[in-house]
């Protein structure tokens, strides 16, 4: 009798043990996932925007002269072209083919849209962001780098920091960059789709919360090809 | 049994949390590696700036056009280059180093992960003062006003006026400031001028005295030829332009003889220590340095004008040690066209009796202007604003001086940033 009540005990003991590490790989995996995906949201915005600052700090390189007021191409909220002169010599060429000229190059950034998530009452855009490389005689280079929360990515400023009204007036570049916490957007309630009051509720408190907490990035970056 | 079960159990239980800890820690490690790479990154980035910055500043201050040297900042480390890649352009490099702890390259190497960076800026000696629209030594307290629009850059040693809204599309210069202050943008005192091209002040560049090279340009030319037969003038000339490319000579009052540019003037260069009177329509490069006045007798315009045709390859200088004149005649009475790059050395670019002469139209001028004191050309009542003797002004900017130049035209020999590259 009392080793059927040690079994029994036992076994009683032993599931909840079992459920007790159930749920708490279930929890590790979650919170796992969730700094995860944070850090890999974030690496992912500090690379688009390394990317950014890396072509952007090339505007106007080399340009003749006589382009010195085109450098600056297309000046929209999410659409930005410039000139720069990426193959004039070896130290300083972006050509696959390592060929050299004396004509400028553009560099173009466009911000389009992904996908939009509808939670019913409000929707979340997601948006690509294209970097488009052009040199002279090669096949234009276009690639998506990155996915971000927000489609006017550009502002154009003079050199105190005014926005300018005509583009060849743009002495700096103001570059903001969004992404949504993830741990937010992958919140099972949110894709509910619930009428209900409360539900709804819910739903612009988890909005709110999202916006609040998204990863945010700005620089200014100044090209001293157009200052001079 | 049951303890050694139990032991087991709880190894286990230990084994499972330790590893899904590690796994959470590496999770939010790398979180704050990747916050600590671009941190590193930007202070390498930084440090290669603030090294160049040094690096020219030495350049400006010392003018040694050759030099190479370390500088330790910030943890980082940078070799900077000085090193002159032609008689006017000299190259500034900075290649900065620096280490970063990176969790995953310490897992595979063992090592700090190595960020590098580098910065390379080109800088020109020599700038042609035609690349100016406007330049002058002394502003002579005139105000840019609202109405007027100015195309190319601006530079005055003075401090340059604005009042009311006048656009700049170039970059507008002033070595003792612009008044008021272009970054007061509210209140009494703002400015309302328009600085599309952006502004600086604090820079002074002197025009230039030494125009010998000028004049051993034409001696050159001139070679064993006779004084007013060729290049150089010692008697007060005139010549009127023909489009064919040839013109019409008179030497001090004397019959007048049709000659080819290129044949009086093999290098670009006209010099004369006397006065010289230019008119009629040009066709070619030329520089006509005259060590007195030189006077626009009419207009003077190019034969392919540059305003319909951007492609258009001639180019005037006229250059004077004391004024540019418009001269008061019945020719320049009612408007004239003039079309030229102009410099006067130690005077102004000036109407003749401006303040006395009969309203004469507007002068349609297409070019650039560098003058030591700013001259009149007109006067206009305070009360209506319209001119009561001489002219009004109508000035272009000619977009070819961006990158073309008269032969042997005076130029800045100061640092100028050509090109930046990080």
């Amino acid at each position: 009798m009392s080793v059927i009540l040690d079994i029994i005990t036992a076994m009683f003991i032993g599931g909840f043990l079992l459920i007790m590490s159930f749920t708490a790989s279930d929890n590790g995996t979650q919170a796992f996932l969730n700094y995860n995906a944070d850090a890999i949201t974030q690496m992912n915005l500090t690379n688009v925007s390394n990317t950014m600052q890396y072509d952007l700090r090339k505007m106007g390189f080399e340009v003749p002269e006589a382009l010195q007021g085109n450098i600056v191409q297309i000046a929209q909220p999410n659409h930005f072209k410039f000139l720069a002169h990426l193959n004039k010599n070896a130290q300083c060429n972006l050509s696959v083919s390592g060929f050299s000229d004396n004509i400028a190059d553009t560099i173009d950034y466009s911000i389009t849209p992904f996908e939009t998530i509808n939670f019913t009452d409000t929707s979340v855009t997601i948006y690509d962001i294209r970097r488009t490389i052009k040199i002279v005689n090669e096949s234009p280079r276009s690639l998506i780098i990155g996915k971000i929360g927000n489609q006017d990515v550009f502002r154009y400023l003079d050199q105190i920091g005014d926005p300018v009204p005509i583009k060849q007036a743009t002495k700096m570049v103001e570059v903001t960059l969004t992404a949504f916490d993830p741990r937010i957007v992958l919140s099972p309630e949110m894709f509910s789709g619930g009428t209900s009051a409360d539900e709804v509720e819910y739903r612009k408190q988890e909005l709110r919360r999202l916006l609040r907490a998204s990863y945010w990035r700005q620089t200014r970056l100044v090209s001293r090809n157009l200052k001079r | 049994m049951f303890g050694k079960g139990s032991v087991l159990v709880i190894l286990g239980f230990i084994l499972a949390f330790a590893t899904y800890e590690r796994k959470m820690n590496r999770a939010v490690m790398s979180s704050s590696d990747n916050f600590n790479t671009y941190y590193s990154k930007a202070v390498v980035h930084e440090s290669a700036i603030s090294s160049i910055n040094y690096a020219i500043n030495q350049l400006w201050s010392s003018a040694d056009t050759s030099d190479n040297f370390t500088m330790v900042a910030n943890g980082c480390t940078t070799n900077v280059s000085i090193f002159p890649l032609n008689l006017d352009t000299i190259q500034v490099k900075a290649k900065s180093r620096g280490y970063v702890f990176e969790d995953e390259y310490w897992a595979n190497h063992n090592s700090l992960m190595l960020v590098q960076d580098s910065v390379m800026a080109n800088f020109s000696y020599k700038m042609s003062l035609s690349k100016y629209f406007w330049f002058t030594n002394n502003e002579n307290g005139v105000y840019w006003i609202g109405g007027d629009t100015v195309w190319g850059p601006i530079h005055t040693n003075t401090v340059l006026n604005t009042n009311g809204d006048p656009v700049f599309y170039g970059k507008v210069t002033a070595f003792k400031g612009i008044a008021p202050n272009p970054a007061r943008k509210s209140g009494a005192d703002k400015n309302l001028a328009k600085f599309y091209g952006g502004w600086e002040v604090g820079i002074k560049n002197d025009i230039p005295t030494d125009l010998s090279y000028l004049i051993n340009a034409a001696n050159a030319a001139n070679g064993t030829a006779a004084p007013n037969t060729k290049c150089i003038y010692d008697k007060e000339t005139s010549f009127e332009f023909l489009a064919n490319g040839d013109v019409i000579r008179t030497v001090d009052g004397s019959a007048p003889d049709t000659v080819a540019i290129t044949d009086i003037a093999p290098t670009g260069v006209i010099y004369s220590s006397m006065d010289v009177r230019v008119k009629g329509v040009f066709n070619g490069q030329l520089t006509i340095y005259s060590n007195q006045n030189l006077w626009i007798d009419d207009d003077i315009v190019y034969a392919d004008d540059p305003n319909t045709n951007p492609n258009s390859n001639d180019l005037l200088g006229l250059v004077a040690k004391q004024n540019v004149v418009i001269s008061e005649n019945g020719m320049n009475n009612n408007d004239v066209t003039i079309q030229s790059c102009i410099m006067a050395m130690d005077g102004s670019f000036t109407a003749e009796n401006f303040s006395t002469r009969p309203i004469s139209g507007k002068i349609d001028f297409t070019g650039s202007i560098v003058q030591n004191k700013r001259g009149g050309v007109g006067t206009f009542s305070s009360w209506s604003g319209s001119i009561t003797h001489g002219f009004n002004k109508y000035y272009r900017y000619d977009k070819r001086l961006e990158y073309m130049a008269p032969p042997y035209y005076p130029f800045l020999r100061s640092l100028r940033l050509v090109s930046w590259w990080e």
